[in-house]
């Protein structure tokens, strides 16, 4: 019997580009501050598919900006979800949020990070289907639900007084998994998602060109 | 007052209920709530 291809040989598979997405419903100064951390993920990992979901009168004026390191932008429009409401009552509404997650749920998401840390975001971020969800989310029983150790940290230290001795930047990078020496040293990384409920997306199993090159495999970069 | 509030208004007072009753929210509801909470911060923007 002969063989289906020519070389004989078992074909590598492929590998799926991971979609991350950011949820950032808050104001203009978040926005930037995330788009500074991400640009840092984009630097060590540019093959990621890395997706944001905001609200349109703060993102539509940063589009210049945020189309730098997104993929690609889901707004989230208030003025057009609400249009004709008042009139129309709820179901005109529900229709149109039924759309946008409609929209949403034709991405296969591998992580959905929520970075606003109002109770807004957290709702939708119940509702956007992802493998994995960090930071804030609702369950069923209504009792948010905050797993990794960052966006604890955040939720009852940073949010609860104006004396924030750290920088934005650097805590949306720990929520996301950044480790700001890693992102220069590793170029390449073949990874698996592993998902850990105390500390934020472990990029397990990560298997840099550069170590494979030494005869190093399996090097556990970004491993917390 | 406009349509949609009384909707919303009569909506989560049932979720409210429902939650004292320990009774789990499904998809629909948290949709209510997330739209009840995205129309409240709309007007603390527009104030």
């Amino acid at each position: 019997m002969k063989a289906n291809n020519n070389t004989g040989r078992i074909p590598e598979p492929e590998l799926q580009v991971p979609t991350l997405a950011i949820l950032q419903l808050t104001r203009f100064g978040d926005l930037i501050q995330t788009v500074q951390a991400v640009e840092d993920l984009k630097k060590s990992h540019p093959e990621y598919r890395v997706i944001l979901i905001a609200r349109t009168q703060f993102a539509k004026p940063l589009e210049f900006l945020l189309k730098r390191v997104f993929t690609k932008i889901y707004y989230l429009d208030t003025k057009k979800i609400f249009e004709h409401a008042e009139v129309q009552g709820l179901k005109s509404s529900f229709d149109n949020i039924n759309s946008f997650l409609g929209e949403m749920s034709q991405e296969s998401i591998d992580v959905l990070i929520n970075l606003s840390f109002s109770k807004s975001s957290a709702y939708l971020a119940s509702l956007i289907k992802s493998q994995h969800k960090i930071g804030t989310y609702f369950d069923y029983s209504n009792k948010m639900c905050i797993n990794d150790k960052w966006s604890q940290i955040v939720y009852s230290t940073v949010m609860r007084g104006a004396l924030n001795p750290y920088s934005v930047v650097d805590l949306f990078k720990n929520i996301i998994g950044i480790r700001s020496n890693e992102a220069k040293k590793y170029t390449s990384i073949r990874f698996t998602f592993k998902y850990d409920y105390h500390s934020s997306v472990r990029f397990s199993r990560a298997q840099s060109l550069e170590s494979r090159e030494m005869g190093r495999s399996y090097l556990p970069c970004f491993e917390r | 007052m406009d349509m949609l509030k009384q909707d919303l208004n009569r909506e989560i007072n049932r979720i409210k209920e429902q939650l004292d009753k320990a009774a789990p929210l499904n998809e629909e509801d948290m949709k209510v709530i997330l739209l009840s909470m995205l129309l409240e911060e709309d007007s603390h923007e527009s104030k």
